[in-house]
């Protein structure tokens, strides 16, 4: 708007003393409020706890206590940032205002900060914290099936490190590409200088750790008994753990909600002059793709989850099927979410792969519109398939024919996106760099993760697979080898121009190689143990699958070595040697690589005017009257 | 082809701007359609949250489990329940819901006269607020006088819940509605408190409209859960 009142370039805040920084709304403020919510909402808990609620909440479990202690700490967490100062002068009467003014230095990654840039890379430590701790649960979970026999972790406590692996892998990882990169670079991308909305982009970021940090504390409450999709009655019945579970899944969809809102209406409205719709970048589109799921199936999940939280504070009969509910309303409304999920998690990949190609590949993207109508039919269709998730769980038999059918055919508009990357691919000769490393690596994987899905979507076949391992290995090629692999692609593709350096090639080439193989031969023998009976979520197993089981835990354990390889590398490259990128190390014509690094805190000098796509490899270069003729990198 | 293609130059998916043409930093106008986008992609997400209300209210009333949708007194007793009534309060839920409606009629007016840039769009604005919160005040009061409590059965938690979070939604419309009203007091009174903004009215009227266009969207929401839970 042209007539706000905040200045969008701002003059450097003249330097302050340390003692004076740290008061203020920041993060050690937020720590300290969102430890004093969590005590309140504890205290306040336990005094409802004694009145009314006093036959209703078994005496060892307050739940109410537990989500209130929540829901005040995460208030306090982000009073303390800052997040409730703008919401409040605007209830005075105070004027509206673009953003906040921008700091320098290293002070802005640790606080509210609307500058999308910074925002990314908040994202992106952020997640990747998480995707550690998600990564360690997996270890510990190999490490456990190295015998067919409790160990070291009894039953209870081995369902519920299953639990914590699936749920902050499915939770964090909704945003693992949209929240680091699409955050950093679609608005450079669309030509725009910030999002639509840059408070509401810093709050989706700052929801989602507070979320980690709840589902976190999950170990100091019993932990959960129900793995990621937190299935009724056992929801019901389990222990305070479970609060942790739905809080975090409940925070996670509204910062998906939020994020996917301000996507959309950041590329709907601020696309630059000249970026037509059919010149948006291919990763622009999986974004947007993505940011419609996001911002209808999210809602959902979160209206189900606090019906489960009412039902396990309040007794509520939503899903208690003594009082009226039914635990199968429970599985309905969480897949109607849960399977749009799943393409939240595929759809930026799908972008991440079609967006690097053409650049290792020199070559225009080989259907452009197909790889778009394929992405928003996907879309469009994942909302139509959710029962096969419950082929075995009562659905109405004469349903099953339908959802089979609708399955089968989201294949269709998948198999779109495979086709334009094999006709990019088609005659090309590829630069095998580390990014594109990973994204072929996506194509095998991403491959048997769809060939496999298609027995899943077949009610025979499901019937004799479901709950198998079989399921467990489709699912991990699908999110694993393609999510992973292409945030992996992002990385390595980008990190030049986020921070100007880069990362050790041999190193990055090891790390490649290393995932790759250690990825398949972890997950493939699992298809294998799934088709001889293996149940998930139990460690104990049949003595004739030990041989096999230990050698999947040795390949995951080598799986986890090559992420340590990668740290490693980020911490050798970017932090002791900080070895310099170049300007433009890929040879991109896409515009994020035209502008200069560090990328300015308003990104152009002036709104760039668009004349033409970017994947314009090949074509001869036009140069219009009045223009210089702009040097090839 | 691949070969050929390298020996090209790169070229720019943007070329330099020309000496001379001025480009101005972002258009005037981009504010206000974000804010038009966000309010309907808002709805597009509120309509699924209370879908899920929705898909809950007839799947538990189908399956009627244990006859437990709507359980007789004497099952109520068994379940050591003190409330008999699960009849919701037919004059307190009208009363909520033609405040709703009147207050939409309301808003709408105040945005149509924003629109003809007239000064006199203020009292029906405030009207709407006061409507809003009369809404939530009379289920409040619903909530309160009703004979049955969340625990009585899945129509009394459907009842109960769906409601509760359509008046969080109320109060968070009514937020945004207050924000607009005071920011046109605040100019009014203090003209100079507001820096550099030369028409207080160009900021209000896209958050203004956004606002009413959600609310009036809400409002639709409102009917359909008024129908479902009171009438059906």
């Amino acid at each position: 708007m042209s007539t706000t009142a905040a200045a969008v370039s701002t003059p450097a805040p003249a330097s302050r003393p340390l003692w004076r920084r740290l008061i203020g709304f920041n993060l050690l403020t937020a720590v300290l409020l969102g430890i004093g919510g969590y005590y309140l909402g504890w205290f306040i808990g336990h005094q409802i706890k004694g009145s009314s609620f006093h036959n209703q909440v078994p005496s060892s479990e307050n739940d109410v206590a537990l989500l209130l202690a929540y829901f005040f700490g995460v208030i306090g967490f982000l009073i303390g940032l800052g997040f409730a100062n703008y919401p409040v002068s605007r209830m005075l009467g105070r004027p509206a205002s673009l953003r906040e003014k921008e700091q320098e230095g290293w002070g802005r990654y640790f606080g509210l900060c609307t500058d999308h840039k910074v925002v990314g890379i908040q994202y992106l430590i952020g997640i990747g914290v998480f995707f550690f701790i998600g990564g360690l649960n997996a270890m510990l979970i190999r490490a456990e099936l190295l015998h067919n026999t409790p160990t070291f972790v009894g039953p209870g406590q081995y369902i519920s490190l299953v639990g914590m692996h699936g749920t902050m892998m499915m939770g964090m990882m909704t945003s693992g590409i949209l929240g680091p990169f699409a955050n950093y670079f679609v608005p450079i991308m669309i030509g725009a200088r910030r999002m639509a909305f840059p408070r509401i982009e810093a709050l989706t970021f700052w929801l989602l750790m507070a979320a980690g940090f709840i589902l976190t504390s999950t170990i100091f409450f019993g932990g959960f008994p129900t793995g990621w999709t937190g299935y009724e009655p056992l929801n019901d019945q389990a222990v305070m753990g479970m609060d942790s579970y739905i809080c975090f899944f409940a925070l996670v969809g509204i910062s998906m909600c939020l994020l996917g809102l301000n996507m959309m209406a950041t590329i709907i409205t601020m696309r630059a002059p000249g970026l037509t719709w059919s010149r948006l970048p291919i990763f622009v589109w999986s974004v947007f793709a993505t940011s419609v799921l996001m911002v209808l199936a999210a809602p959902m999940l979160v209206a189900t989850l606090l019906m489960a939280a009412l039902d396990r504070t309040i007794n509520t009969s939503f899903f208690i099927t003594g009082g009226g509910g039914s635990s199968y309303l429970f599985e309905n409304l969480f897949w109607f979410f849960g399977h749009p999920e799943v393409y939240i998690l595929a759809l930026p990949g799908f972008g991440i792969v079609l967006e690097l190609l053409p650049v290792f590949t020199r070559k225009p993207l080989w259907g452009y519109r197909l790889a778009v109508s394929g992405m928003l039919g996907v879309s469009l269709m994942s909302f139509f398939v959710w029962q096969h998730h419950l082929f075995v769980s009562g659905i109405n038999a004469d349903l099953r024919p339908f959802y089979m059918l609708s399955t089968e055919i989201i294949s269709i508009p998948t198999g779109f996106i495979f086709m334009c990357v094999m006709g990019t691919l088609w005659k090309a000769r590829t630069s095998f760099t580390v990014p594109m490393l990973f994204c072929l690596g996506w194509t095998f994987n991403f491959l048997i993760g769809g060939l496999s899905g298609v027995f899943l979507s077949d009610t025979p076949s499901d019937t004799t697979t479901h709950g198998s391992f079989f399921v467990m290995a489709h699912f991990h090629y699908t999110i694993m080898g393609g999510l992973i692999f292409t945030f992996f692609a992002a990385i390595y593709y980008w990190i030049p121009k986020m921070t100007g350096l880069r990362f050790n090639e041999r190193l990055a080439k090891l790390h490649f190689w290393l995932m790759f193989v250690a990825f398949n031969s972890t997950f493939l023998p699992l298809f294998v143990l799934g088709m001889k009976g293996q149940p998930r979520r139990v460690s104990e197993y049949a003595p004739n699958l030990h041989g096999l089981n230990v050698w999947v835990s040795i390949s995951a354990f080598v799986l986890g070595f090559s992420m340590l390889i990668f740290l490693a590398n980020a911490v050798y490259s970017l932090i002791f040697v900080r070895l310099k990128a170049e300007q433009n190390p890929w040879r991109s014509k896409s515009i994020e690589w035209q502008v200069p690094t560090p990328v300015p805190v308003n990104n152009f000098e002036q709104i760039p005017v668009f004349d033409s796509d970017p994947y314009e490899y090949g074509v001869p270069l036009t140069v219009g009257p009045g223009q210089t003729a702009p040097a090839g990198a | 082809m691949a070969s050929e293609s390298e020996s090209l130059p790169l070229g720019r998916m943007a070329p330099p701007v020309p000496a001379g043409l001025d480009i101005p930093p972002e258009p005037p106008d981009v504010g206000a359609r974000a804010l038009s986008v966000a309010s309907r992609l808002l709805c597009g997400a509120s309509t699924f949250f209370f879908l899920a209300f929705l898909f809950a209210y007839f799947y538990l009333r189908s399956i009627n489990q244990d006859h437990f949708w709507l359980p007789s007194a004497a099952q109520l007793k068994e379940q050591k329940e003190l409330h008999v009534s699960l009849k919701p309060d037919q004059a307190l839920g009208a009363v909520f819901i033609v405040c709703v409606v009147l207050s939409v009629l309301l808003a709408f007016l105040a945005s149509r006269r924003m629109k003809q840039q007239s000064q006199s769009w203020l009292p029906p604005a405030i009207g709407a607020l006061v409507l809003g919160i009369g809404a939530v005040a009379a289920q409040c009061i619903e909530f309160i006088v009703q004979k049955f409590g969340p625990t009585d059965g899945a129509f009394a938690s459907v009842f109960c819940a769906w409601l509760a979070f359509y008046l969080i939604a109320i109060l968070g419309t009514m937020y945004w509605l207050e924000t607009q009203v005071a920011t046109e007091l605040r100019a009014r009174r203090q003209p100079a408190a507001h820096g550099d903004i030369r028409d207080p009215d160009r900021l209000i009227a896209p958050s203004l409209d956004a606002a009413v266009f959600y609310w009036g969207f809400l409002a639709g929401i409102g009917i359909v859960t008024y129908v479902t839970l009171y009438l059906l």
